[in-house]
C-alpha cells in the first residue's frame, strides 16, 4: 500500500511537470510582421512623422536617415477577403522612420505597430545614391550584417531617386521586395543586370577595400526599373557616379558573367541586326613589365543570328554570316573600349574583377600594388580581342 | 597575473548550472533504475513466496493425497470418486452403458468439447454392439482371458477402440483436469485403468487472411486460435527436421500450452536458453493472449517500446526462424511472438521481400520517411510556427500569418486539439462496427476538420500537418510499433511547444539515446545501426537483392551464419 502511494506520487509529479512546461519564450506566428523591404534615403521626416513629432514624439537623435521598412502580410477583414482581389488594396505596408541608428529605427517600429518585426525574410536592401553619397556604406550596413536574424542571401541595390518610390509598386497584389528580389534572376534574359550582390559578399568586398558596384534602380509612376549600376569607390565606400545600362554589359562581358541576352548592331544599310548570346567565355591574361601592368581580355561566345531586318540577306549564305559577325564584334568591341573607358578615365575604380586576376596570378606583384589599386589599375594598359560565332540561326532561313 | 585568472573564473551561476547538469542526469538514472527494480523484478520476486504461504497451504495437502491416489478398479468406487470432484458442473456428462459383454462402463465427457462422432461411432458402438464378434474372433491364446470375460487394458486398445489418440490417466487429479479440457474418459469395470480417448474439438474458426497485417501479395493464411492448427502451419512450411517446437505449461491457475519454435541448427543456443529461461519464470495464474506473455518477458518495462514482435503471420515467423530468431506461440492467441526484435523489423513488411528489391527498397525508405512523420510533423508544425518563422519560405509566412489570423490558440494547444481528436476518432473507429468505421473515419476526418478551420478554431496548415501524420502512421506495418509512436509524438509535441526546434531535437536525441541503450534479449534494439555493422545494412534501410544477401544477420550470431547451404 506504502509503495502504490509512492508510485501515485511519483505519477502526480510528473504530471505537475509537465504542467509547468507551458509556453514560454515563444512567439506565434501570427503576432508577428515579416519585414521583406528596407529603403534608407537621406534623413528627412515625412509629414506623418513631423505632425506625430509635434503631437510629442521626440527623443535625442539626428535626422540623417529615413528607413522604409516594407512589411507583410496586410491583414484584411474577412468581408474583404471574400470580396476578393478586385480591390487594389496594396498587400504591403510601408513605415517610415527618421532617425540615425538603424538599429534604434528598427526598434522604433514597435512603437508604432503593435505586431513585431522579424528580420528573416528581408529580402533587398535598396540606398538611395544620395544616401551613399553622403554617408559611408559600411556605417549604413553595420547592423543590418551584424544582425543575427537578417540573412546573408539579403540583397542590395542602389536607387538614383529616393529608395522609398522603389518600395512602391502601382501593381496591386505585387509586392514591391518580392519583385526586384526575383528580377535579378532574369540575368539569363538579359545582360545589362548584375549578378545580385548579396550582404555576405558585400561585406566581404567592403572590408577589402575594393571598389564595385551595386544595380541601379529608376523608378516611375509606380514601376521600377533596372538601369545600369552605381560605383562605389572602395577606400571611401561611398557612391561616386553611375555607369549606363550598356557600361554595365560591356563589364559583364569582362567580368564573363555573361548568361544571356543580345547583342543589337546596325548594319551597313542601317537595318537592326541582332544576335542571341547562346554562351560566353571570358578570359584575362595579366602580363606584368617591371612597373606596368597590362591586361588582354579575350572573349568567345557562341550564339544565333536572331533577327535582321535586312530581308535581301540569306543566312544560310556563308559570307552573309561572316559579316554579320564582324558587325556584332564591332559593336562589342565599341562597348568594350567605352566601359573601360569610362572606368579608367572617369572614374579610376576597378570594377571588372582586373584585381582578382592579377592576386591569383602573380600574387607577388598584387601585394605591393594592391593599397593603391584603383590607380594603378587606370594607369595600366588594357588590350581585348572578340570572338563571336553565329552558328545557326534558329528556325527559319528568311 | 592573479587578477587575469580571476577574472577568468565564472560566476557562482555557472558553477550552479554545471551542478544542476551534473546532477540532473544522475537523479533521472536513479530515479528511472528504481522504477526499473520496482516494476521489473516485482513479478519473479515478490509473487512466488506470497503464493506458496497463501495458496498452496489448503490446495497442497489435498494434491498430494490425490495425486497418490490411483484408481482401484472398481467401477463404483471410481466412478464416485469421480463424481465427487466434477459432477457438479453442468456441462459435464456421464454416460453410462453396459458392454456387450455385460460389463459396466461409462463415459463422462465435456459438452460442446468431446469428439462427438469418435466417441459415439468409433468407441460405443464397438464396445457395445461389435463386442461379440470381436471377443470370438481373437485366437486361441487370448481365449482364456474372454472366457473370463476379462478384458485388459491392452485387449481394449489393441482390437476393440480403433482410434489414434488413446491415453491412459494415472491418477484423478490429471483426469480430471484432461476431462475439464475436452479429452472423454473411459472407466470400465474391472480396468484399472482409466482410458483418455481423443481430444478437444470444441469449435474453430477457419484459416483466414489476417486482418492486422494485410498484404497485396504473399500467402493469404494468418494463425488461428488454435495451437495445433499453429504448429502446423509452421510445420507445413517445407521439409525441415531443424525445426523444433518445444512445449511448455503456462498460467499457475489455469494452465495454457505454449510453444516455442526455432531452428535447432540455426538459433543462437545462448539466446534459446534465455528464452526458455524467461518463460519458465513466467508467473501468472493466468495468460489470456500472448501480450501478456510479451510483457511478462520483455526486457524493459519502462520502455515504451515493444520488445517482442507480435504477427498473425506464419511467413513472417519462418523468415524470422530463418534469421535466427525464436518464435513464441501460445494457445488462444493468433499472434506469435518473434524475438528478438529489433526497430527495422517493426517497420518492415515481407512484402518488401516478395516484390524486386528495387521497389521494395524504395517501400522501405518510404515507411521510414513516414516514421519521421508520424513522431515529428505536428513537433516541427509546432516548432516553426511558434520559434522559428524565419525557416519558413517568405511566401508560406505571409500565407500563414494570413490563414492563422483568427486562430485563438498558440499552436501547441491547437496542434493538441486536432491530434487528441485524431486519437479519439482512430479509437472509435476501432471499436465501431465494420460498416460504420469507415463512415466514421470520413465524418470525423473531413467534417470535424473543416468545421474546425471555417469556425476559426484550427488552422488549415495544421489540418494538412495532422491529415499527413495519420497518414503516415498507418504506413507502419506493426500496429504495437503505430501506437507507440502516437504517444510519443505527443511528448516531442511538448518538448517542441517548450524549446521549439531545440526541444525537438533534444526529444530526439533522448529517444536515441533510450533507443540505442535498449535491447531485446540481448540484441541491441537500432541494430544494425548500433552497434554498426555494415554487413546487416543489406536487408535494413535497403533491401538489397537476394545475390547479395547470401549471410543471415550478424546480430543474430546463428550457429550456421551461411543461407545458401
Amino acid at each position: 500500500m506504502d509503495s502504490m502511494k509512492r508510485y501515485f506520487l511519483f505519477a502526480l509529479s510528473i504530471l505537475f511537470v509537465l504542467c509547468l512546461t507551458g509556453c514560454w519564450g515563444n512567439r506565434e506566428i501570427e503576432d508577428l510582421s515579416v519585414n521583406v523591404g528596407l529603403a534608407l534615403d537621406v534623413g528627412e521626416e515625412s509629414e506623418l512623422e513631423q505632425e506625430l513629432a509635434k503631437e510629442g514624439d521626440s527623443y535625442p537623435k539626428k535626422n540623417l536617415i529615413t528607413a522604409t521598412l516594407q512589411t507583410v502580410p496586410v491583414l484584411k477583414g474577412k468581408s474583404e477577403k471574400q470580396s476578393g482581389s478586385s480591390k487594389s488594396s496594396p498587400m504591403y505596408l510601408n513605415t517610415e522612420e527618421t532617425g540615425d541608428s538603424i538599429f534604434q529605427l528598427y526598434r522604433q517600429f514597435s512603437l508604432r505597430r503593435y505586431r513585431p518585426i522579424i528580420g528573416h525574410h528581408l529580402k533587398v536592401i535598396v540606398i538611395s545614391s544620395e544616401l551613399s553619397r553622403k554617408m559611408d556604406l559600411n556605417k549604413l550596413l553595420k547592423f543590418i550584417s551584424r544582425d543575427n536574424d537578417i540573412r546573408p542571401s539579403c540583397l542590395i541595390l542602389i536607387s538614383k531617386e529616393k529608395a522609398s518610390e522603389a518600395l512602391i509598386s502601382s501593381q496591386s497584389g505585387d509586392i514591391p521586395s518580392f519583385h526586384l528580389r526575383s528580377m535579378v534572376e532574369n540575368q539569363f534574359r538579359n545582360n545589362k543586370i548584375l549578378a545580385p550582390m548579396i550582404l555576405t559578399k558585400l561585406d566581404g568586398i567592403m572590408n577589402s577595400g575594393s571598389s564595385f558596384i551595386l544595380q541601379n534602380l529608376v523608378s516611375a509612376k509606380g514601376e521600377v526599373e533596372f538601369a545600369g549600376a552605381g560605383v562605389i569607390k572602395g577606400k571611401i565606400n561611398k557612391w561616386i557616379g553611375t555607369l549606363n545600362e550598356h557600361e554595365v554589359e560591356g563589364l559583364n562581358w569582362i567580368r564573363g558573367e555573361i548568361e544571356g541576352g543580345v547583342i543589337k548592331t546596325y548594319d551597313k544599310s542601317g537595318e537592326v541586326l541582332a544576335y542571341e548570346i547562346k554562351s560566353a567565355k571570358t578570359k584575362i591574361k595579366t602580363k606584368v613589365q617591371g612597373n606596368d601592368i597590362s591586361f588582354h581580355v579575350s572573349i568567345e561566345s557562341d550564339g544565333r543570328l536572331i533577327e535582321n531586318w535586312d530581308t535581301s540577306q540569306v543566312p544560310t549564305d556563308d559570307k552573309f554570316l561572316k559579316e554579320a559577325e564582324g558587325y556584332f564584334e564591332e559593336e562589342l568591341k565599341e562597348m568594350l573600349h567605352k566601359t573601360i573607358h569610362k572606368i579608367q578615365e572617369v572614374y579610376h575604380v576597378d570594377v571588372g574583377g582586373f584585381n582578382n586576376k592579377l592576386r591569383i596570378q602573380h600574387p607577388k606583384v598584387w601585394k605591393k600594388v594592391k593599397k593603391e589599386w584603383d590607380e594603378t589599375f587606370s594607369q595600366s594598359d588594357i588590350t581585348y580581342d572578340v570572338k563571336l560565332n553565329i552558328t545557326d540561326y534558329g528556325s527559319s532561313t528568311k | 597575473m592573479w587578477k587575469t585568472i580571476v577574472s577568468y573564473i565564472p560566476d557562482g551561476i555557472v558553477f550552479v548550472q554545471a551542478l544542476v547538469i551534473l546532477i540532473v542526469p544522475i537523479i533521472i538514472y536513479f530515479t528511472s533504475k528504481w522504477l526499473q527494480s520496482a516494476l521489473g523484478t516485482r513479478p519473479s520476486e515478490d509473487t512466488p513466496t506470497e503464493n506458496k504461504s497463501e495458496e498452496n497451504t489448503p490446495e497442497n495437502g489435498k494434491a498430494e493425497t490425490e495425486a497418490t491416489l490411483s484408481f482401484t478398479g472398481k467401477y463404483e468406487a471410481d466412478l464416485a470418486s469421480i463424481k465427487k470432484k466434477i459432477a457438479k458442473n453442468c456441462d459435464v456428462h456421464f454416460r453410462e452403458f453396459t458392454m456387450a459383454t455385460g460389463k459396466k462402463a461409462a463415459i463422462i465427457y465435456v459438452e460442446g468439447l468431446y469428439d462427438k462422432e469418435l466417441i459415439e461411432v468409433q468407441v460405443m458402438k464397438s464396445l457395445m454392439f461389435d463386442d461379440a464378434e470381436e471377443t470370438e474372433k481373437p485366437s486361441d491364446d487370448t481365449k482364456k482371458s474372454s472366457d473370463d470375460t476379462k478384458i485388459t487394458k491392452t485387449y481394449l486398445m489393441n482390437k476393440m477402440l480403433p482410434i489414434s489418440e488413446i491415453r491412459e490417466a494415472l491418477n484423478l487429479q490429471e483426469l480430471i483436469s484432461d476431462i475439464l479440457v475436452g479429452s472423454t474418459a473411459m472407466l470400465i469395470d474391472g480396468i484399472v485403468e482409466v482410458l483418455l480417448l481423443g481430444s478437444a474439438t470444441g469449435k474453430t474458426r477457419s484459416i483466414e487472411e489476417p486482418l492486422s497485417e494485410g498484404l497485396l501479395r504473399g500467402p493469404r493464411v494468418g494463425f488461428t486460435e488454435i495451437l495445433s492448427d499453429n504448429t502446423a502451419v509452421l510445420r507445413r512450411h517445407g521439409k525441415n527436421e531443424s525445426l523444433e517446437m518445444i512445449k511448455f505449461q503456462v498460467g499457475t491457475r489455469a494452465k495454457k500450452d505454449l510453444v516455442v519454435a526455432y531452428m535447432n541448427d540455426i538459433v543462437n543456443s545462448e539466446l534459446l536458453e534465455e528464452v526458455k529461461r524467461r518463460i519458465e519464470a513466467i508467473n501468472m495464474d493466468y495468460l489470456p493472449e500472448s501480450g501478456y506473455v510479451e510483457q511478462l518477458i520483455e526486457d524493459n518495462t519502462l520502455s515504451p517500446f515493444q520488445q517482442a514482435q507480435n504477427t498473425e503471420r506464419p511467413d513472417r515467423v519462418i523468415n524470422s526462424l530463418l534469421e535466427g530468431r525464436v518464435a513464441i506461440l501460445l494457445d488462444g492467441s493468433p499472434f506469435a511472438l518473434i524475438v528478438p526484435v529489433t526497430f527495422s523489423m517493426l517497420l518492415q513488411s515481407p512484402e518488401d521481400y516478395y516484390e524486386r528489391w528495387i521497389p521494395g527498397t524504395l517501400l522501405r525508405m518510404l515507411r521510414f520517411l513516414a516514421t519521421f512523420f508520424a513522431l515529428f510533423a505536428p513537433a516541427l508544425y509546432i516548432s516553426f510556427i511558434s520559434y522559428h518563422p524565419g525557416l519558413i519560405p517568405t511566401k508560406l509566412v505571409m500565407s500563414i500569418i494570413d490563414a492563422r489570423q483568427g486562430v485563438p490558440f498558440p499552436s501547441l494547444i491547437e496542434a493538441l486539439i486536432m491530434e487528441t481528436s485524431i486519437e479519439i476518432l482512430r479509437e472509435a473507429g476501432v471499436r465501431l462496427p465494420k460498416p460504420i468505421g469507415p463512415a466514421m473515419g470520413i465524418v470525423g476526418g473531413l467534417i470535424i476538420g473543416d468545421a474546425a478551420v471555417n469556425a476559426g478554431l484550427v488552422s488549415p496548415f495544421l489540418v494538412i500537418v495532422v491529415a499527413v501524420t495519420a497518414i503516415s502512421s498507418f504506413a507502419i506495418p506493426s500496429y504495437s510499433a503505430g501506437i507507440t509512436l502516437r504517444l510519443l509524438r505527443f511528448l516531442a509535441m511538448f518538448s517542441a511547444a517548450v524549446l521549439g526546434a531545440y526541444g525537438t531535437i533534444l526529444f530526439f536525441l533522448l529517444l536515441f539515446s533510450h533507443l540505442v541503450k535498449l535491447k531485446s534479449f540481448g540484441v541491441p534494439y537500432i541494430s544494425p545501426a548500433v552497434p554498426y555493422r555494415l554487413d546487416d545494412w543489406k536487408d535494413f534501410i535497403f533491401r538489397l537483392p537476394f545475390k547479395v544477401m547470401k549471410r543471415r544477420p550478424l546480430m543474430m550470431k546463428t550457429k550456421d551464419s551461411d543461407r545458401k547451404k
